[in-house]
């Protein structure tokens, strides 16, 4: 949860902004298909934002669209004011010093042929003239700071639980002491009881360095107790950004309401009492997207004018942003 | 608020978490490729494989010492001497040389032979395929058609036409042997590269902000090692059974040098009276051969890369 | 293989059971498995039931022994690193573990069926689905292609395929993961099965479909009267779906209770931990960390087994092995300390 009572919903200065980015895949019958249409995002120094989808919304493709992964089809990516998708290969590399990542898969995102210290030590190698005993002291500080041991630092990555791999793989993102971090549904592969000892860590330690981070997920439960300010996507667009707190007092869009009403609650009381919006369908091929708004095939509350018109990003009260024709704008 | 204070960071148990039908855990610190070695060297056969592929180079290494005797030179005097015959050990051809000695210079020359190829094969077939891997597109199409194009030679004709050309001698031979595996070495490593390429840790290091060159060297080249060691293997094997052959045809090794396949050639008029000119050089053909096949049958058996999964 | 004479302890029985003897009974079941060559209990004395028309949730972690417990009433462990070395499985009182391969193979997808986790890999893509399905109704209800092909548009339509009769002779790579899904539960429903076991049939599916998933499962359990184990880490599919709880960690049971009785009244640290761990949407929980990780099967402490993890324990608690004991208000937990420990909400803001 914020522990600044005051977030700006939309900051003024923010670190990293996106704007109307677009992200597309040629797929084998030379179609292309638009995985991220037009995505408008700020993080601020020092805020975490969560981006909220499921599977096929487009958030894992924004993120690789926004770290230059992949390169985008158009739009904005300003890092630090400067656009990021018109850098060269070269200056693109010294900018990633400042942006680093977490992977959902800590079995696949460590390369399994190096040792822990190596891995760890691998953005000092890139993107500093340290020698081996600066890098080796560095890698045992984030070693003991993530809640590993000194002598882990020779093993190989197979030795390790997921919980722990994912601790060396936020090591490897905090090692340079980056401005901003992407967690890319970083404890959605972890147990049960590593998820939230790996969340606790991840926020406790973004916020002692004071580092922004952007962090991708499907769930909204664990959004609640780490991100400032919540943005919801859904097939390749944003529907919804609203402060956090506000996002789950009162959803505006009608696809945020049905998300959070489809959250399952651990309590049997408070689960089976819950009013459910149940969506029926599922999410259209984004090859073929519908006309109008995104969400209008699988709306409860869709009238004739979401078929034909997309509705824009309007401010709703509270200072947020939605995207529905039902909406009353503030 | 929860009934204990909650810890900064959790402390770690030092038990790493396994499946509960996983395989052996391994002992611990073991990087990968001690653990390939250990499963490697595990079965009797690999071991024995190993044995005699090392007696075979040691052999070629030390041909010059260890050869009692010169192998071209001629003694009429003691022709056709059956095996265990004072000073000659393994007897002696019609021309009366020894034929230990020239069974170890034959190891020489196979173990040249097949180091030419490798190193060709290798030289020309890993960059193009670590390259056509990591970077798909217009590069891997222009090299995997040139691939297919050279895999559809078949190996000793294409060998043939070579030293057709450029004339029989044992070099030539060789190098067009290590033309055919240029396209295998490469169709391996491709796969290979295409595989590891696909997973995240290689985003990781981009996202990092490494260049191509360093992914490549780092991430790609260690992890495409294994396959590709099962591969130079059966190469060897391959190397020695085609040096034996165009020898065998004189279109290696020139006479009066000593070869595997040209003492199997120079032995051939007389081998009904006396076979063991004949033998011994095909027994060392078909261990050596043998021998690497079965190394490179048990690496890939040890190469799986397996995963702890939580 | 079985101990026909062992008296099961302070019977375990499901808390909710009916007078009627279980559909599904599982006594004392020990399974092993081979790690270099010694033969280690991943499973040890797990004992739970299952009645017609119930669902019973088996909870825990990876490594918990749950996904291995729910392969073993069916004998779907591997031969090779794994054998049941004791205990009784019975399906409306026949002992499973006895039969031969041939009659197990006709319990296997008649009257029991099973759902995996994975509906990507599940289904044959080489196979239309509604050939998929009807072989199933051939292989165990020996009806002729025609019928088959009727049936498995009927269980099609049951599942809430959209025109599911004109789908039959898609391929799997035509479905969504979601429609995959259903596919695999039409499968398991089309020889009307008695007892239906779902192996995290949730879990790699979106929140969205999660819940049609879930309620087509509860559905089904209520209007066919079928029996159903559902395993899964996510305690809030268990608050949505089930009615009897069996909670499971490093290989024992360590409570077992109804429902809203053990949300209520946790009396295992664990389960309570497992509660309070993860947050959750309506803003309860995250705040507490279970520390540590769960313990190999080679290294089972000797003592309470969640001990080193256990905030509350003492060092009676490490002594010797904690035995599965009766809570009072029906079903069992395995805690030294469970009458003294207050774990329920209240208790713990206390």
């Amino acid at each position: 949860m914020s522990t600044t009572p005051a977030v700006p919903a939309v900051p003024a200065t923010p670190l990293l902004d996106v704007r109307d980015l677009r992200v597309e895949y040629r797929s084998r019958g030379r179609r292309t298909v638009a995985a991220v249409r037009s995505v408008d995002l700020q993080v601020a120094a020092g805020e975490v934002v969560a981006l909220v989808g499921e599977s096929g919304s487009g958030k894992s493709s924004a993120v690789r669209g926004i770290m230059q992964l992949i390169r985008p089809a158009g739009g904005e990516v300003r890092f630090d004011g400067q656009d990021l998708t018109t850098l060269g290969r070269k200056e693109l590399r010294r900018a990633r010093r400042d942006m680093q990542m977490v992977f959902q898969d800590p079995f696949s995102s460590l390369d399994p042929a190096m040792t822990v210290a190596e891995i760890i030590a691998e953005p000092l190698m890139v993107h500093t003239d340290q020698d081996r005993k600066q890098r080796r002291a560095s890698v045992v500080e984030m070693l003991e700071l993530v809640g590993l041991r000194r002598e882990h630092a020779d093993r190989y990555p197979h030795e390790f639980s997921g919980g722990q791999r994912q601790r060396i793989a936020i090591a490897r993102a905090l090692i340079l002491r980056p401005r901003l971090v992407i967690a890319d549904e970083a404890v959605s592969a972890l147990d049960v009881s590593s998820q939230n000892q790996v969340l606790q860590l991840l926020q406790s330690l973004i916020a002692e360095l004071g580092i922004a981070c952007l962090f991708i997920t499907h769930d909204l439960a664990v959004v609640r107790s780490i991100a400032d300010r919540v943005a919801v996507m859904y097939l390749g667009r944003l529907v919804e950004q609203q402060r956090t707190e506000d996002l789950f007092d009162h959803p505006e869009h009608p696809y945020t309401q049905a998300l959070l009403s489809a959250a399952l609650v651990a309590d049997p009381r408070v689960q089976r009492t819950r009013r459910r919006t149940r969506l029926e369908g599922e999410l259209p091929d984004p090859a073929n997207p519908p006309a109008g708004c995104v969400f209008s095939t699988r709306c409860p509350l869709a009238i004739d004018v979401c078929h034909e018109v997309a509705p824009p990003m309007r401010p709703v009260a509270g200072g947020g942003q939605a995207a529905c024709h039902l909406v009353e704008p503030a | 608020m929860s009934l204990v204070p909650t810890p900064d960071i959790p402390p770690v148990v030092e038990a790493p978490v396994t499946e509960p039908s996983g395989a052996p855990s391994p002992p611990r610190h073991e990087s990968p490729r001690r653990r390939f070695l250990r499963r490697f060297t595990g079965p009797w056969t690999s071991r024995a494989a190993l044995f005699v592929v090392a007696l075979w180079l040691f052999v070629a290494v030390t041909a010059t010492w260890l050869a009692p005797h010169d192998p071209v030179v001629q003694d009429l005097t003691a022709r056709r001497l059956p095996p265990l015959s004072p000073d000659h050990l393994l007897g002696t051809d019609s021309l009366g040389r020894d034929t230990l000695s020239r069974l170890m210079y034959g190891a020489r020359v196979a173990a040249q032979a097949a180091a030419i190829s490798v190193l060709v094969g290798l030289a020309f077939g890993v960059p193009p395929a670590l390259l056509a891997g990591l970077l798909r597109g217009p590069w891997d199409a222009v090299f995997s058609r040139i691939a297919d194009a050279l895999l559809s030679f078949p190996p000793l004709l294409l060998a043939l036409a070579i030293v057709g050309v450029m004339g029989p001698n044992l070099t030539n031979a060789m190098l067009a042997i290590g033309i055919v595996f240029i396209p295998r070495f490469f169709r391996v490593v491709r796969a290979a590269t295409l595989a590891v390429r696909e997973e995240t840790f290689i985003e990781a290091s981009r996202s990092i902000g490494t260049p191509t060159s360093w992914v490549l060297r780092r991430h790609v080249l260690p992890n495409v090692v294994s396959p590709l060691a099962v591969q130079i293997s059966l190469a060897l094997g391959f190397a020695i059974l085609a040096e034996s052959s165009l020898s065998f045809l004189g279109l290696g090794v020139q006479a009066p040098e000593a070869s595997w396949g040209s003492m199997l050639s120079e032995g051939r008029a007389a081998w009904f009276y006396t076979p063991w000119p004949i033998i011994v050089p095909a027994t060392a053909v078909v261990a050596c051969v043998l021998a690497c096949n079965v190394l490179g049958d048990s690496m890939a058996d040890s190469v799986g890369r397996e995963r702890t999964r939580a | 293989m079985t101990h026909p004479t062992q008296t099961p302890q302070p019977a375990p029985a499901a808390p909710t059971t009916p007078s009627a003897p279980p559909l599904l009974s599982v006594r004392d079941l020990t399974v092993e498995f081979a790690v270099r060559g010694e033969w280690n209990a991943v499973v040890s004395d797990v004992s739970f039931d299952v009645g017609a028309g119930q669902v019973v949730a088996l909870v825990g972690e990876s490594g918990s022994g749950k996904s291995v417990t729910c392969f073993s009433t069916l004998r779907l462990i591997d031969s090779q690193n794994g054998r049941i070395s004791s205990g009784e499985v019975l399906l409306n009182g026949r002992d499973l573990l006895t039969l031969s391969e041939r009659e197990m193979a006709d319990v296997r997808g008649n009257e029991v069926a099973m759902i995996f986790q994975e509906p990507m890999t599940s289904l044959n893509p080489a196979y239309t689905v509604g050939s998929q399905v009807g072989e199933v109704v051939r292989r165990h209800r020996g009806a002729d292609r025609a019928g088959a092909r009727r049936r498995a548009a009927e269980v099609l339509d049951l599942v809430g395929i959209p025109r599911a009769a004109s789908r039959l002779d898609d391929y799997p790579h035509q479905f969504s993961g979601g429609m995959r899904q259903r596919v695999m539960i039409a499968m398991a429903l089309a020889t009307e099965p008695k007892l239906l076991i779902a192996d995290e049939p949730t879990t790699a599916l979106d929140v969205t479909i999660q819940a049609q998933v879930l309620d087509l499962v509860r559905g089904f359990a209520r209007d066919l009267d079928m029996g159903v184990l559902l395993v899964t880490h996510d305690l809030g599919v268990v608050a949505e779906a089930c009615d009897d709880v069996v909670v499971m960690y490093a290989g024992q049971v360590v409570e077992h209770a109804e429902l809203f009785d053990l949300f209520d009244r946790p009396r295992h640290p664990y389960t309570s931990g497992l509660m309070h761990s993860l947050p959750r949407v309506d803003g309860v929980g995250g705040m507490e960390v279970i520390p540590g990780s769960p313990p190999l099967p080679t290294a089972f402490p000797t003592g309470c087994r969640f001990g080193p993890r256990c905030r509350f324990a003492e060092a009676a608690c490490h002594a010797g092995p904690i035995p599965l004991t009766p809570r009072p208000s029906g079903g069992t937990d395995r805690c030294r300390r469970a009458d003294e420990l207050d774990l329920t909400p209240a208790g713990r803001r206390a």
